[in-house]
């Protein structure tokens, strides 16, 4: 019996020992960094994702929100029980925020996420062995060029918010922060050793000579906001360079909707610099359609979304329908009506045409049966105030529904708008969706009209109003309507180009491109008054170092944008 | 001496005579008997035939072998027989055994056996009613010789060797020992066993007797735990065991889950819940188990009694035992009942005509309560339950079904399940081999509701029609993000889930020798869940998005694997025991699973059962699926040692050596270590004589546990795909880059636990229970934290950072006020008091401090209700001091927190600075008191269950209490309470309110006629009510519906299931 059950308890001995002591990890479905890199096209693959997350930085919500919404062309007013959300939208529009903002901790946060990626990459490539992936050297000092490319877009965004901001060039260094001139200095040396590494004319997307030079015109543009210390010469310059072709052919499009209509129907727009390409279901530019179109939107723009009904043009009028008497603001009725980009939008043909920038007045529905434009038998009807009768959009800002009574007495602010309050914005162009045009259409992050403005800027500012007054024509030239050019142009009438026309202007062509608070900062302007907003009595130029940013590295220290919080 | 001293001697004194006195008629001729002997140098001879004159006593004994000749000096005043012989032998070598009036005399305690013959013996086993009791064990102590009652109640054991003792238990009674003396009839009453000090006790890889225990460790049986109604068995132990929170938001939902928290929130990230063992098998889900399958949970509550569970075991273990089956007569057990939720509270919200009055929104026409909308009057729960066990004294059996069918108190929630559960125990090769094993399989089909549902049902306008007045077939749509038609939400989709749970487990025990055995259990648990989702062509989502119909399937399946050895060793030396236990343990958990998701779909009849029928994904760029697996393991190392010194002196000590793949590369294995001792106290001489003390007992412990409850790979540094963007080629590809801020160092976090501890019995047994003191250092607590950005890849990185400190007192006490024959009463109290605190956010690298907790959502997003802060109590809220209201009913504050000084704007001048703490959210105190009432056949239990001392954030009040809401239907208080104000919500204590309450959770009222039948042995019908009333200050629906486990304690979630009162009827039949 006893040798019995020794040969048991030996037999549950040979059961239990296999299972022994392994405790490697089984990964299934994840990659771990150590057998990431395998081929040519896992290269691609990581050399691609912090151009997906600048897209994502870019033109997905935050950066695009403290930019405009802090501006005077832009709001998302309350609309009766929509769009307080927490009373931000009016703090960013009477420059009230706080260093709590969570717009602006994701300005930080966006950057710098793209930054730590950029810097992860550049050590991964320097490292790789690239010929045994199937590449050259020379891929390799591309793709690091790129990489130094956007790390300094994403720097130039910093120091354009915050100004003395750390400087991290690898992924787990913890800094302080470097001054502003430190930070300048260091966007300026990046991009010019990139420079000669990178294509010209590389594929819609990527950084390239023409994107790296246009950088270092936004850089110097702005040199004087930012550190104090002009440098509108190296401006120009590099303008002058770009718009001579020296960094690969640009050419400003002929067709005012061009630049943004590039990705539809395999058009690319030779004014774009760098554009973000989009492709529905796999790349779209949902956030911009999402925040600006109202809920009905879909039945006039033939689509099948839905809208958020949020971000809509500042008003240009008052309640009783006179303009707004501000210098800045007003945006719709900054344009000329002979300017082509007044008209109501409206698509023009089944291959994606269209014209104008703006949804006013009246919404109808699309018309089905022609395949483009509107049913103007088909009036598209509100659902909240206006539940059941005609959407029909205002270039005012007030409670009309309750008109004489309820909250209509409280005038005109961004907290007391409604459904069909404000112009809305369709400069990226909702096409139809029967169409296969809907989603198509690229972000414009450069276009070749901005080097033309800036090296305008350059000769304005070196009082050369007929060379700034040439430049800025060559681009204004395709927004009139025949007939009215000679009215409208600034060459032989250079007396039109004051400050306050050319920050007007600057306005009117990069309207919702995410220029605006950048400008008028550069301009002096951004504290002034203007619709539903007083003067600033402390300088708002700066945005707060964001609480949680200061909480999490405790070598950081509050900037001026942190004591003029409220 | 002090007065109170001599009055506590005296009342002691009186109350030891009053208790003779009762008792003295009782007790046995040999007790009873006393003599006095006073005689010099004579034989030992002598003195017992001197005894022998004196007493009815005779000594047998063999001259031959028995010294008799020595000579001796005796002198004993009024002692009694045992007394005078252990006095007389001592040295001598002779061994005596009192039998009644017969004393036998030895060299050698067998050599008893000569002098008697064995015998058989018989007898009826009854409990204190007279009834008879089937299945009552009756063993010869020392031995496995032993019998089972039949039906009758009757026993017989052939050969009782003389002098031996019979040790009879039944469940649920006090087990007894019986010397058999010269009996050949032995009739046994049972009593009932309020204490339970023989109960035996699991305590993780082995049990011992309640009366053993070193560390807290508690445990309920069936019948004590509370009855009705219930989703998850945990929440029959509510309120049953101090420092143990059990809490449901939406207890009336039957698909939603309970919280269990033991001794208070210590984890951030790697979950407050405890470990969960069932059947001896760790990590056990419970949602496998009827409730009417378990015969006991025992909830090991400090370090040292969980350390044996290592790095899971840091929030507590909860031992479930399923039941067994019994040899004899196979038993049959019917257990059903019926239920049904009637509301017991809603929100007091304005009618159609004050919401008009008010000017907050225009008339659409209608006249709609959307609460009363969303509720299903016919609800109805039924639960049918049947078993039968039974067995020999080699085989026994247990098999039961069960089948539970719940329609909800809102129109959606439904939940039906079916499941059966098989047990058996053979004995084989003559005891050498043990084998025994459970099978159990549920399957349940789940469908939800959605909570959001509620929140409309408040906020919309009341003249909002729930049909389109225009198209009365379709419902009124509603436009923006966060409105929405209820009822349509509700009825135009399918939203559920078919889950199957199973456990199969094999144990093969060998008995190697008498005192050492060894053990196997292999176990395998599945768990399927296919998740169902409809969306009509009639949903807001496919309305507004201009789709017809949206189908999803995702099906995930957990599989893991459990392997334990086990070996175990007794000894006996002298008056000292010994138990020692080493085991080795292998756990594998593997976890995967796909979706599918199509729309647009041509009818919507098919529903989610035609995926392919849909043209959304044969769109480019489309793809509707994805699929994932993972893969944890846990191998353990592990021992336990237990002595004990003739009961007085207890020691405990064990250790687990324990690893996870988790963990990061340099910390992948851990030690956690125990020990524990307890001091009988009522064995020393100086208490043994104070008779009113039963039994009293001193514990203390130590010990180490961890928790790794958190996702897998996250110390690896891993690149995953994120979106797509162009390649070279203009393709789109997708990009790939790191996933996470990889943390190599990442390990589990420790807990460490003290507790000191007392058991109690006093007055025979009528009044027992525990108390306890605790101390639980939580270290290297995980968290989420935010990483500095730069230089970091993400701006939150999963590392350990913390330390937190819950310290606690409970008491357990128990007492049988009242046992008459037709009557009794007992009551118990269980309560606690605990306080948790975060003692350290901050570790060499990140040094924050802080952590901001629940982020109050939109519309407003006010920011967050709570601040964790070193040093700060878990559950601190924070916030603006309320200082009133300025002439235009703007909420004014106190200017740095202070009361009393500067009063200023809250929303204008509100700065960080002026916010503090203001209270917190978790009750420090929990109270329950049981009562049960017996009459005759009836029975009677009220029980009632509070929490105190704490704070909850009435978001209802904030964000439809205050008129600046615009747009939106407001509670009444709007207008009255909060009618001062006007501006918008603030985060401030205005909107903090007491918690406290108390409520009669649970009133069951039972009759169990006796029956006289061959064809059933028991019946009992019974009703209960749970949530009788509620006392409480608290404005919100009902304090229970707010959270109040974990890191986020005491904040309403808006979204807020109904409470209902619930009213069960049932019936249980033993056949």
């Amino acid at each position: 019996m006893n040798k019995i059950k020794i040969f048991y308890f030996f037999l549950i001995f040979a059961l239990v020992i296999p299972s022994c002591t392994n405790l490697d990890e089984e990964v299934f479905d994840t990659l771990t960094a150590d057998i990431y890199y395998k081929d040519k096209s896992s290269i691609e693959a990581a050399l691609l994702r912090p151009y997906e997350h600048g897209h994502w930085c870019g033109w997905d919500g935050d950066r695009w929100i403290t930019q405009e919404l802090t501006a005077d062309q832009f709001m998302w007013a309350q609309k009766g029980k929509h769009g307080w959300d927490g009373g931000q939208w009016i703090r960013l529009h009477g420059h009230e925020w706080t260093d709590n903002e969570g717009v602006i901790y994701g300005s930080w946060v966006g950057p710098y996420q793209g930054i730590a990626q950029c810097n992860q990459f550049i050590s991964d490539f320097t490292g790789l062995d690239y010929p045994k992936f199937g590449l050259t050297e020379a891929d390799k000092a591309e793709h690091i060029a790129e990489l130094r490319t956007l790390r300094a877009w994403f720097y130039l965004f910093l120091i354009d918010y915050f100004r003395d901001v750390p400087i991290v060039t690898n992924v787990s260094e913890l800094k302080p922060q470097s001054t502003r001139q430190e930070v300048f200095t260091f966007i300026e040396t990046e991009l010019k050793e990139s420079l000669p590494d990178l294509l010209k004319n590389a594929h819609a997307g990527r950084w390239d000579q023409g994107g790296a030079a246009a950088l270092l015109v936004r850089l110097y543009l702005n040199s004087e906001a930012w550190t104090g210390i002009p440098k509108y010469t190296e401006c120009a310059a590099y303008a002058q360079d770009i718009i001579s072709g020296n960094y690969g052919i640009y050419n400003i499009d002929p067709d005012y909707t061009g630049p943004f209509r590039s990705g539809i129907n395999g058009y690319r727009s030779k004014e774009n610099i760098l554009e973000f390409p989009h492709a529905k279901n796999i790349y779209e530019f949902g956030w911009m359609y999402n925040a600006m179109m109202h809920y009905q939107e879909r039945f006039s723009l033939d689509n099948d979304w839905g809208g958020w009904n949020g971000i809509t043009l500042t008003p240009s009028r008052d309640l009783e329908g006179n303009i707004n008497p501000y210098k800045l603001g007003n945006p719709y009725e900054k344009f000329s009506d002979d300017d082509k980009r007044k008209q109501p939008f409206q698509t023009t043909d089944v291959n994606g045409n269209r014209e104008g920038f703006f949804l006013i007045g009246q919404q109808y529905e699309f018309n089905a049966a022609k395949g483009f434009g509107f049913d103007s038998t088909k009036m598209v009807l509100g659902t909240e105030e206006w539940s059941g009768k005609p959407l029909s959009y205002v270039d005012q800002c007030g409670r009309f529904s309750e008109k004489p009574d309820g909250r209509w007495n409280e005038g005109s602010h961004v907290s007391t708008g409604e459904e069909n309050t404000g112009v809305r914005f369709i400069k990226f162009p909702w096409l139809p969706m029967s169409n296969n045009q809907f989603q198509f259409n690229s972000a414009t992050e450069i276009r070749l009209a901005e080097m033309y403005y800036a090296l305008a800027e350059c000769k304005y500012r070196a009082n050369d109003k007929v060379g700034a007054a040439a430049l800025l024509d060559v681009v204004r030239e395709r927004n009139f309507k025949p007939g009215t050019w000679e009215t409208q142009k600034y060459t032989g009438n250079t007396a039109l180009l004051t400050d306050d026309e050319f920050v007007d202007e600057l306005g009117r062509e990069f309207l919702g491109e995410r220029h605006r608070r950048t400008d008028l900062v550069r301009w002096g302007r951004f504290g002034d008054a203007w619709w539903d907003k007083t003067a600033d009595t402390k300088d708002k130029s700066i945005f707060p170092i964001p609480s949680r940013a200061l909480n999490a590295n405790p070598l950081l220290v509050p900037n001026e944008g942190n004591e003029q919080t409220n | 001496m002090p007065i109170g001293k001599i009055l506590k001697i005296m009342k002691v004194f009186t109350f030891v005579m009053l208790v003779f006195a009762i008792h003295v008629s009782a007790l046995s001729y040999s007790q009873n008997t006393k003599l006095s002997i006073n005689l010099q140098n004579v034989s030992i001879k002598q003195v017992l035939a001197k005894i022998e004159d004196q007493s009815e006593f005779r000594f047998l004994y063999s001259d031959s072998k028995i010294n008799v000749e020595k000579i001796v000096a005796v002198d004993f005043n009024n002692k009694q027989i045992e007394d005078i012989l252990r006095n007389l032998f001592e040295g001598s070598g002779i061994q005596f055994k009192v039998s009644g009036r017969q004393i036998l005399l030895s060299n050698s305690s067998d050599g008893f056996d000569n002098l008697q013959q064995q015998k058989p013996i018989s007898g009826k086993v009854t409990d204190s009613s007279g009834a008879s009791l089937p299945g009552a064990s009756i063993v010869l102590k020392g031995t496995t010789t032993g019998s089972i009652t039949d039906v009758n109640g009757n026993y017989f054991i052939s050969n009782i060797p003389a002098g031996s003792t019979l040790v009879i238990s039944f469940v649920g009674m006090k087990s007894q020992e019986i010397k058999v003396e010269n009996n050949s009839l032995i009739n046994v009453v049972m009593e009932e066993d309020a204490i339970g000090l023989n109960e035996v006790v699991a305590i993780g890889y082995g049990s011992v007797q309640k009366k053993d225990l070193t560390s807290a460790v508690i445990s309920i049986a069936s019948k004590d735990l509370l009855q009705g109604a219930f989703n998850s068995p945990l929440e029959m132990l509510d309120g049953k065991v101090a420092g143990v929170s059990i809490s449901n938001p939406a207890a009336a939902d039957p698909n939603h889950g309970t919280d269990v928290q033991i001794r208070g929130a210590s984890s951030i990230e790697g979950g407050n819940g405890p470990l969960i063992v069932i059947d001896g098998m760790p990590g056990g889900d419970l949602r496998n188990v009827a409730q009417q399958d378990i015969e006991s949970m025992t909830v090991l509550k400090d370090g040292a009694a969980a350390a044996i569970y290592g790095s899971r075991a840091a929030n507590g273990v909860i031992l479930v035992q399923t039941k067994r089956g019994k040899s004899g007569k196979v038993v049959i057990t019917y257990d059903s009942y019926i239920d049904r939720d009637v509301v017991a509270a809603k929100p007091d919200i304005l009618s159609p005509e004050e919401f008009l009055s008010h000017n907050i929104d225009v008339d659409r026409g209608g006249r709609t309560n959307w609460y009363d909308e969303l509720i299903r009057k016919d609800n109805l729960g039924q639960n049918h339950f049947l078993s039968a066990s039974g067995g020999n004294e080699n085989t026994i059996f247990r098999i039961s079904a069960n089948f539970r069918d719940k329609s909800a108190i809102d129109i959606a929630s439904e939940r039906q399940e079916t499941g059966i559960r098989a047990s058996f125990q053979q004995k084989a090769m003559d005891g050498f081999l043990e084998l025994s094993g459970n099978l159990s399989y549920k399957s349940a089909q789940e469908e939800y509701t959605d909570y959001g549902v509620f929140q409309q049902a408040v906020k919309l306008n009341p003249t909002i029609p729930v049909m389109d007045p225009a198209d009365p077939s379709g419902y009124y749509r509603m436009y923006g993000y966060d409105t929405f038609n209820p009822v349509q939400d509700l009825k135009e989709r399918e939203n559920g889930a078919d889950q199957t749970y199973s456990i199969i487990d094999f144990n093969i025990k060998m008995n190697l020798l008498k005192n050492l055995n060894t053990e196997v259990k292999l176990a395998r648990q599945d768990h399927d869940e296919y998740k169902r989702e409809y969306y009509t062509s009639k949903s807001k989502e496919s309305v507004d998005n201009n789709r017809t119909g949206r189908a999803r399937l995702q099906d995930e399946k957990w599989t893991d694997y459990t392997l334990e050895w086990l070996g175990n060793y007794y000894a006996t030396m002298g008056r000292s025991d010994i138990k020692l236990m080493g085991g080795y343990s292998y756990q594998e958990f593997n976890d995967h699973g796909f979706y599918a998701e199509n729309m647009d779909f041509p009818s919507d009849a098919f529903r989610y059962n035609n995926l392919d029928a849909g043209s959304w994904q044969l769109e480019e760029g489309r793809l509707g699926m994805d699929s994932w697996r993972s893969k944890e393991k846990t191998i353990a190392f592990f021992g336990r040692a237990n002595y004990n010194y003739d009961d007085k002196i207890l020691l405990a000590g064990s250790m687990r050596y324990e690893g996870n793949t988790k963990f990061g590369a340099d910390n992948k294995w851990g030690m956690f270590p125990a020990a524990s001792a307890a001091w009988r106290m009522s064995e020393m001489s100086f208490i043994k004589d104070v008779s009113f003390i039963d039994d009293l007992k001193l514990r203390a412990s130590y010990g180490e546990t961890g928790r790794s409850g958190f996702g897998r790979y996250s110390s690896l540094a891993r690149y995953q795909g994120f979106g797509k963007w162009q390649n070279d080629e203009g393709q789109w590809i997708q990009v790939y880059g790191p996933a996470n801020n990889p943390n190599p160092d990442l390990r589990w976090e420790k807990q460490i636990s003290y507790n000191l501890g007392v058991d109690f019995s006093l007055f025979k047994n009528r009044l027992s229970g525990s108390a306890d003191v605790f101390i639980r250092d939580g270290k290297d607590v995980i968290s989420n934290y935010d990483a500095p950005l730069p230089p970091y890849l993400h701006d939150q990185i999963f590392t350990n950072v913390g330390s937190t400190r819950a310290k606690g007192v409970e008491l357990n006490i128990n007492w049988v006020a009242l046992q008459k024959k037709n009557f009794s009463y007992k009551t118990n109290i269980t309560t606690s008091y605990i306080l948790s605190k975060l003692d350290k956010f901050s570790n060499g690298t990140f040094t924050k401090g802080y952590m901001d907790r629940y982020s109050l959502p939109s519309p407003g997003n006010p920011g967050y209700a709570q601040r964790l802060e070193d040093g700060t109590e878990i559950g601190s809220f924070y916030g603006y001091k309320y200082a009133g209201v300025d002439e235009e009913g703007k909420i004014m504050i106190w200017r740095d927190g202070v009361v009393g000084s500067e009063k200023v704007n809250a929303s204008s001048e509100g700065k960080d600075t002026d916010k503090t703490y203001l209270g917190h959210g978790s009750p420090r105190i929990e109270l329950s008191w049981g009562n049960n009432f017996t009459f005759k056949s009836f029975d009677l239990s009220l029980y009632f269950r509070g929490r105190f001392d704490y704070q909850i954030m009435n978001t209802y009040q904030m964000y439809y209490g205050l008129v600046a809401e615009p747009g939106v239907n407001l509670l009444k208080d709007a207008y009255s309470r909060n009618g001062q104000i006007t501006s918008g919500k603030v985060i401030c204590d205005y909107f903090l309110e007491d918690g406290d309450y108390i409520k009669l959770d649970n009133l069951t009222l039972g009759w169990s006629p006796k029956i006289k039948s061959n064809h059933f042995r028991n019946l009992r019908l019974y009703g209960t009510v749970k949530n009788v009333f509620t006392l409480t200050k608290f404005t919100g629906l009902d304090p229970t519906t707010v959270s109040i486990s974990g890191l986020e304690p005491g904040i309403v979630d808006l979204n807020v299931y109904p409470i209902t009162r619930n009213y069960t009827l049932g019936v249980q039949i033993t056949f």
